[in-house]
């Protein structure tokens, strides 16, 4: 079960803070096929929000393929972010390297945060996150 | 009292007439109280004045103690229309409008209309069947006294409201001015005063200047002086006596001339009196007073009342 | 179209007979289903409207329909909880709900408003009167739910609160009002009280709306540019401008595109669009199509 937490300052919608808060849940195998979402109404009590907006959150996620809400039970997930790397993955293990190297030639964390990012947004670039 | 057993108490009542009456239980039940205690006061003397011998000494400080506690009472029934009517106006309608609770009430499915006339339908049945009882106590332990204590409790006089239904005629006018005071006045204390006021104006009005007026007046004639005006049974206004040609001499032209060695009698014969008059009410008026007066305080009361739905239609949108 | 919940045609309210008006010429519709602010500053009518939209107070001139009726023949479906949070002080909770019951007669949920005050830990037998204010809110929002209404009309109602029991209530309220689709309006003077929570907005001044419709399309209407000081194309609505030094910042409405110019552009945020629309009276009335009345009913003089 995933817990929605949402920041009103961040400037970024708040369905997209849940659609997103989501699929990093899914990447990260905290959900998996077959979990449900918490209900509409428990996220509204919880955070206070806008009840058409974890409707319109869970919608998206639905439209995206990611789960299904089947009549009077809830949401479910029905399909997790396949692209997600486990603890012990090749790709995880060459990243940890290279944030050594990054750190061996003196930068700190936000240096090679600001890099990362800025790395991603160039090969990314048009995608929608 | 817990709220379990006051809700039982109050079995059948549902809808607004619940809320009103939960609302208001205590003063309810100190109403209802003081009823009970009236009618238990009055039963244990009506019992004690049965069955003793009337020169006993614990039948007459009996007969005693009630003359006095009658005469108590009927100085102070004036105060009961007034309490009333400080009690509609104030904790019944204003403090409604005073504490904002209104604003919850008249948004319920229930209208204000309604709520309005619950409100005072539950209040008159409570306080006009009660006031009717002491009524009824009140003629019932008089009609007991021995005829000298009655005297103190003539027909006429403080004891006439609380002998018929000009009492009960006077709380509902309490009724009807309280609701309509609180629905302008709009804060509890305030109204309460202002309703309490008029009542006992109104009262006033009745009590000092309309009411011998109220039924046509009986004028006694007599050659000798008239005895009856010296006893309870008649309600006497003016007296004196008539010359030759019919003009008045009244008594009280003649009062003070007792220094001078003549009784007012001579002085008026002197002044040309042949014979004697006098305009009274006898007792027989008494049913047709109060039933007049009962009557022009029922309609006062009922303007009052529609006044005050007038005022609470015109106030609130939606209030029908 | 469904039938609007409030739909207000040239509202007016003046109290006295040459008094202030405290509602006037206000215009608007707000849609089923949606959770309104009723945003502005203290005195700006919004308490007298809501009034007006509860059926407390008659309004002076205008129409205006709830739930396509008079308030007064809307009563079953409405319900309006002042910023006093009036209830009997010698109740009890339990009570208090009783009391709901009976002047509901056919459509009180007493599930629904037992449940809502248990989730506030509270004792039914407990008096009003010792009940501290969120306690008494928790209350009273029971009150209003339990009778179902289509419309829920709320003022200032978390004004008193601590921030955990504002959040639990706002919560509790969302939660029951997005399960049964009921239109809610709160107003207050506090925005960040209800950014997230509604998504729709009536801005109030003076009496009148201001803005008007759903957040977000509000939001997109207009634009918050900064840039070197320049001259604003005449067909741009500008709400208001500030120049510091060379640099300029300014909240226009975007009703010509392009915006030109060597600006910055982004879109406002919720507190800078209200903000700014406070500070600058002169701007004009701004309401979304949905948030546009269509005609009352024809000739159906003042609604009372």
């Amino acid at each position: 079960m995933v817990e929605y937490r949402i920041d009103r300052r961040s400037g970024v919608a708040t369905y997209l803070q849940i659609v997103q808060q989501t699929k990093h849940a899914l990447r990260l195998g905290l959900l998996e096929p077959g979990d449900q979402l918490p209900t509409a109404r428990a996220v509204v009590e919880a955070t206070a929000i806008n009840p058409n907006t974890v409707l319109k959150a869970y919608r998206e996620l639905e439209r995206e393929g990611l789960v299904e809400a089947r009549r009077g039970m809830g949401t479910f997930v029905t399909r997790s972010l396949g692209a997600a790397q486990p603890a012990d993955s090749p790709l995880r293990e060459e990243l940890r390297k290279w944030a050594e190297r990054a750190r061996s030639s003196g930068m700190d964390k936000d240096d090679v945060a600001a890099l990362f990012t800025s790395v991603l947004d160039q090969i990314f670039e048009g995608e929608q996150g | 009292m817990s709220a379990t057993s006051s809700i039982s108490l109050l079995p059948r009542l549902s809808g607004p007439r619940w809320v009103a009456a939960h609302q208001h239980r205590t003063t309810g039940r100190v109403f209802g109280g003081f009823v009970a205690v009236s009618f238990l006061a009055v039963a244990a003397f009506l019992a004690v004045s049965a069955g003793a011998d009337p020169k006993a000494d614990f039948a007459q400080s009996a007969d005693t103690g009630m003359t006095m506690l009658l005469q108590r009472v009927a100085g102070a029934g004036m105060l009961l229309p007034a309490l009333v009517g400080a009690f509609v106006a104030g904790p019944l309608v204003a403090r409604e409008l005073e504490s904002g609770t209104y604003t919850w009430l008249w948004t319920q499915s229930v209208s204000p209309v309604r709520w309005l006339a619950t409100k005072l339908a539950l209040v008159s049945a409570v306080t006009l069947s009660g006031t009717a009882v002491l009524v009824v106590l009140f003629r019932l332990a008089r009609g007991a006294l021995s005829a000298e204590a009655q005297f103190s409790l003539s027909w006429y006089d403080t004891a006439y409201e609380m002998l018929g239904p000009v009492q009960v005629a006077m709380c509902a006018l309490g009724i009807g001015v309280g609701a309509l005071v609180g629905l302008l006045v709009r804060k509890t204390v305030p109204a309460m005063v202002v309703a309490g006021i008029t009542v006992l104006t109104v009262a006033w009005v009745f009590t000092g200047l309309l009411r011998k007026s109220l039924w046509p007046v009986e004028t006694l004639v007599s050659k000798t002086p008239i005895e009856s005006l010296h006893t309870p049974a008649v309600w006497d206004f003016a007296d004196g006596m008539l010359t030759a040609s019919g003009t008045r001499v009244l008594t009280e032209t003649c009062w003070g001339t007792e220094g001078v060695g003549k009784t007012p009698e001579q002085c008026m014969a002197d002044l040309g009196g042949v014979q004697y008059f006098a305009d009274v009410h006898p007792e027989s008026h008494f049913w047709p007073l109060q039933l007049i007066e009962s009557g022009l305080l029922l309609v006062l009361a009922g303007l009052a009342v529609a006044v005050a739905f007038r005022v609470l239609r015109g106030r609130h949108a939606g209030a029908s | 179209m469904s039938i609007a919940a409030i739909e207000a045609v040239g509202l007016g309210k003046r109290y006295g007979r040459l008094g202030k008006w405290a509602v006037q010429d206000c215009s608007f519709r707000l849609p089923q289903g949606q959770i309104c602010a009723l945003v502005g500053p203290n005195g700006a009518g919004k308490s007298t409207l809501l009034g007006q939209l509860a059926g407390l107070v008659r309004p002076s001139r205008g129409e205006l329909r709830v739930m396509g009726k008079t308030p007064g023949a809307a009563r079953q479906q409405l319900a309006f909880l002042a910023q006093e949070k009036p209830l009997y002080p010698q109740f009890t909770i339990e009570e208090t709900l009783r009391m709901g019951q009976e002047l509901n007669p056919g459509h009180w949920d007493a599930e629904r408003a037992a449940r809502i005050v248990k989730e506030g830990d509270l004792d039914p037998g407990t008096k009003v009167r010792e009940l501290s204010g969120g306690q008494r809110t928790r209350v009273a929002l029971a009150l209003c739910l339990g009778k179902q209404p289509d419309l829920l009309l709320l003022d200032e109602p978390m004004a008193d609160l601590d921030p955990l029991a504002r959040h639990q209530l706002m919560g509790n309220l969302l939660a029951e009002a997005g399960e049964s689709g009921t239109t809610v309006v709160i107003s207050s003077h506090i925005l960040a009280e209800l950014e997230g929570a509604c998504d729709y907005l009536l801005l109030m001044e003076n009496g009148r709306i201001r803005l008007g419709g759903e957040t977000d399309e509000l939001l997109s209407a207009h634009a918050l540019l900064s840039g070197p000081v320049t001259e604003i194309g005449a067909g741009t609505t500008v709400v208001e401008s500030k120049v510091t030094g060379r640099h300029m910042t300014a909240l226009v409405r975007r009703d010509s595109e392009p915006l030109g110019g060597d600006w910055e552009v982004v879109e406002p945020t919720l507190e800078e669009l209200l903000l700014a629309h406070m500070r600058s009276p002169q701007a004009p009335a701004l309401l979304t199509p949905s948030a546009e009345p269509q005609a009352v009913r024809a000739g159906a003089g003042v609604a009372a």
